[in-house]
């Protein structure tokens, strides 16, 4: 879909670029401190902070590539019009969360801290939390499009087990 | 109050959240307040500790009272200046002459106002504990002088006026986790902080700093706040016993905490620690930019000039 | 309510889990379900938010995209190869010296790139086909390649024990990373044992000499790649930077050492980047939703009610240990590391503290556990990838790691009852 892929380079690009900047304003942390003996009063919030922003984008795209960790067992024995159905109502639950919890919840802290700014560059609040309704938005799109590709499709499209998310790097083992 | 949990009996059960461990003088305060209440209402309010830290961290804790997953919490008054800019001045260096200045103010009807400046973003102040003064601290060379900070790696809170307050008087401000702080002094990451005495003892910083230097460059008390929805639902009679009773814990923490840091500076002492009083005038000149900025501020203007007045009388 | 809440919390989780939807969403399933007794359904869907932006919001959490970044640039940057080299000379000429180079590889290689996949890929991928064409039986080779795996997760850098020390409430970092030598190098060195008992039995060939001059140019050619170690490691301990920056000047090394041996491609740049932004929004967001699980189980005093019930059942250490590493085990069979950590650490930890473990100890202890739970069926990530490099099925290689799983619990029990295993080094550096 080319909706999917617009959505998918995005955010990849968003959240590729943000984790470059990351590297280079740790690295600069440490120059500040022991090259130019006037530490970065700034850098340790920028990078906390883009951390939240880069986790919850890389979330949200990484349930549009089924990234994240599940236990596959059951799906793997049932016949494919089950897997079809188990794969729809893991979407809905999926979806169900997003909206409850990043959507609605995450609206009412953006507004709750709007007014309250944070320590060291007074940015208000809410432009971090705004990263939960941004992604649970991303990840109700992702799911509503795994969910038509289940129904009408009949492509079942599950979470991966360990292999595929850690593949080839990280800490996952 | 949705936190608060009414029995048919018509017992109200409020939820305390604070950061501090369960042997911390200010928990042994806010468990006198707890059982001042219970007293005074007859048995009609109960108030249940979290200590710490387990319902989140100051900044977590102060949202969590804003909606009512807490009922009360008592959190530093420097984590409530980003909700209300002016709690920012206790985080002004010197805004205090000395101790009898910060009681004679924090038993007064100025902070009165400065409780209610949170009514509309969803809590109130109730009352304040005396969370010590701040002075400095270092691995080896003493600050006797401004001019002594000078190239010096000093951990701040990450806050504004910190940062500032460190590059008025000559030294690099680090702001950094108080949890780094402890490693970050022994591998020498930093040369000193700046924190009450029990910093010494309670996070063992006196195991690699050696050298403690009264500046008393702030006195930030903690406040104890309440959701403004269920303090409004209180009756008369709640609401007075309550008042009295946060009243009474405060008195008795002055108590509790004069003898938590006697101890603190002996048992500092017998580690090597060594205490000194350095005139605080060329401190109070450093600074003087930042006192400036306050009495401007419009957040801050009014109650600057009444905390200040309030010393001139004696 | 302990005992409604528990149980509530606990049976959403596993039937969430068991269905396949993925951990992290079981995990915030299963906190919000007992929430919603607790509160009231604003107040559940607020709290549960803010804690999973919150539970992010840490400095030392930001090493581990960094190190997962180095990691995928060291894979990628011909530092492998150079690796192998020098385990094959430290290996020497033990039977079967193909087998403990492989050992020494993932040791060497997982030190550096911190991931027990990345090394059975890399470093069993070339040893493989090698360890075929002298004769060796193709499941001895994946079973060697697949227990000595996970090294690297113990050996620091380590990005698990960053996550354990944020979880434990901010247990040095310093301390845990250096803690981990020993009983790391202890694991490579119990599958060395076993690899040359079973190369000794079956006769596998023992490798040439190598010359002095041989040897050295191998050791030249390494030392670039050791360096990083020592400048990370070297500079969190004296103090140059934190955790999380020696994490960031990691990235920086591996890939000025990568562009230098003309290994790297800018093209691949994008790749790596995006690589690194999927492990770990897949971590954070299991740590972002285990910090609601915690809230719950401070609210309803679940840890309380396990601590209590284990120290009423004994008031032995030494089998409330045991019980916890049986119970560590059967979870790392089928969880993950990340999860499994996230939720038993604010669960054991009170109870290890009530009779006086070290912080660094159990995380050690735990870590080392879950490793174990890495090379298991019927779930573990590096059993799959060593079973893909070395061309064998799990059911063929399960067997011939039997002998190695022995080896493992061995060691697990000596790190569990000696404490100086893992403690005297932070001790002796003064940490
Ligand atoms: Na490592
Ligand atoms: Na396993």
């Amino acid at each position: 879909m080319k909706v999917r892929k617009t959505v998918d380079q995005t955010i990849a690009f968003v959240t590729c670029t943000m984790l470059a900047f990351m590297v280079l304003t740790a690295v600069w942390q440490v120059f500040t401190r022991y090259v130019l003996n006037s530490p970065s009063t700034v850098s340790e919030e920028i990078l906390r902070y883009s951390l939240i922003w880069v986790s919850m984008l890389g979330a949200s795209y990484a349930f549009g590539k089924k990234k994240h960790i599940a236990i596959e067992l059951l799906a793997e024995k049932l016949p494919k019009n089950k897997a079809l159905a188990l794969s729809i109502m893991i979407e809905t639950l999926i979806l169900l969360f997003a909206m409850l919890v990043m959507v609605i919840g995450g609206s009412r802290i953006v507004a709750l801290t709007m007014a309250q700014s944070s320590a060291s560059l007074g940015l208000p609040m809410g432009y971090i939390y705004l990263s939960l309704p941004v992604s649970g938005v991303l990840i109700i799109g992702y799911s509503l499009m795994t969910i038509y590709e289940a129904a009408f499709k009949k492509k079942t499209n599950l979470y991966a087990d360990h292999l595929d998310t850690a593949s080839n790097s990280g800490i996952e083992g | 109050g949705c936190g608060s949990k009414a029995s048919g009996s018509g017992v109200i059960t409020m939820r305390l959240a604070h950061n501090q461990s369960e042997t911390h003088p200010v928990h042994k305060s806010l468990a006198e307040f707890a059982r001042l209440t219970e007293e005074k209402t007859g048995g009609e309010v109960k108030i249940q500790l979290y200590p710490n830290g387990q319902l989140g961290s100051e900044r977590e804790v102060i949202e969590l009272t804003q909606t009512g997953a807490v009922d009360v919490a008592k959190v530093s008054a420097s984590a409530l200046e980003s909700f209300s800019e002016v709690y920012s001045l206790f985080s002004l260096p010197y805004l205090f002459d000395d101790r009898d200045h910060y009681y004679k103010v924090m038993n007064s009807s100025i902070v009165d106002g400065i409780y209610e400046s949170t009514k509309d973003i969803g809590f109130r102040g109730v009352t304040f504990y005396d969370g010590g003064s701040r002075n400095f601290y270092t691995k080896k060379q003493v600050i006797m002088h401004p001019d002594d900070l000078k190239g010096m790696k000093i951990r701040v809170q990450p806050s504004a006026t910190a940062i500032k307050m460190i590059e008025l008087m000559g030294g690099s401000p680090t702001p950094m986790s108080f949890g780094e702080v402890y490693t970050a002094l022994q591998q020498g990451v930093i040369d000193g902080s700046e924190n009450n005495e029990t910093a010494l003892t309670d996070n063992n910083h006196g195991e690699v700093a050696k050298e403690y230097s009264y500046s008393e460059h702030a006195m930030v008390p903690d406040i104890l706040i309440m959701n403004q929805a269920i303090w409004e639902e209180l009756s008369e009679e709640h609401k007075k016993a309550i008042s009295a009773a946060a009243k009474e814990s405060s008195a008795f923490h002055k108590i509790v905490w004069e003898k938590s840091i006697a101890k603190a500076i002996k048992d500092s002492k017998e580690n090597g620690v060594t205490f000194s009083n350095p005139d605080k005038e060329p401190f109070q000149k450093a600074v003087e930019p930042l006192h400036k900025e306050f009495a401007k501020k419009q957040s801050t203007a009014e109650y600057y000039k009444r905390i200040r007045e309030a010393s001139e009388g004696e | 309510m302990t005992l409604t809440a528990g149980l509530l919390l606990l049976s959403v989780f596993f039937v969430l889990l068991v269905i396949g939807v993925p951990i992290a969403i079981s995990i915030a399933g299963a906190s919000i379900a007992t929430m919603l007794i607790l509160f009231p359904f604003d107040v559940a869907v607020f709290t549960s938010a803010q804690k999973m932006v919150t539970g992010l919001d840490s400095f030392a959490l930001l090493a581990v995209p960094f190190f997962v970044l180095s990691g995928i640039i060291m894979n990628n940057g011909g530092i492998a190869i150079r690796l192998i080299n020098l385990a094959k000379l430290l290996a020497g000429r033990l039977p079967g010296s193909l087998a403990h180079t492989n050992v020494m590889g993932n040791m060497l290689f997982g030190s550096i790139s911190g991931s027990s996949v990345a090394s059975a890929a890399a470093i069993g991928g070339v040893m493989s086909p090698l360890q075929e064409k002298e004769g060796y039986d193709r499941t001895y080779s994946a079973a060697v390649n697949i227990a000595s795996a996970p090294t690297g997760l113990l050996i620091p850098p380590s990005g698990l024990l960053i996550i354990y020390s944020l979880v434990s409430g901010g247990t040095s970092v310093a301390a845990l990373f250096i803690a981990g030598y020993i009983p790391g190098i202890l694991w490579g060195l119990a599958t060395m044992a076993v690899a040359y008992f079973i190369a000794k039995r079956k006769n596998y060939p023992v490798a040439r000499k190598v010359t002095f001059s041989q040897g050295f140019k191998v050791f030249l050619d390494a030392v670039p790649s050791l360096l990083l170690i020592v400048i990370v490691l070297g500079g969190i301990i004296a103090g140059v930077f934190t955790a999380t920056e020696g994490a960031a000047i990691a990235v920086a090394y591996s890939f000025i050492l990568s562009v230098i041996y003309r290994t790297f491609s800018f093209k691949l740049l994008p790749k790596m980047l995006l690589e690194t932004v999927e492990v770990t929004a897949v971590i954070m967001l299991l740590i972002g939703t285990s910090s609601m699980l915690s809230l719950v189980m401070s609210f309803t005093g679940i840890p309380e009610a396990i601590s209590a019930g284990l120290l009423g059942l004994t008031d032995s250490p030494i089998i409330i240990l045991l019980i916890m590493n049986i119970i560590l085990l059967i979870i790392g069979t089928f969880m993950d590391i990340t999860p499994a950590v996230l939720i038993f650490t604010p669960i054991f930890l009170p109870v290890v503290s009530a009779f006086g473990m070290d912080p660094v100890h159990f995380g050690i202890m735990m870590a080392f556990n879950l490793c174990i739970g890495n090379i298991t069926p019927p779930v573990g990530s590096a059993l799959f990838v060593g079973c893909s490099v070395g061309k064998v099925k799990v059911e063929q290689v399960f067997k011939p790691l039997l002998p190695f799983y022995g080896a493992i619990i061995l060691v697990l029990l000596a790190v569990t009852f000696i404490p100086a295993l893992s403690l005297s080094l932070p001790k002796l550096f003064g940490l």
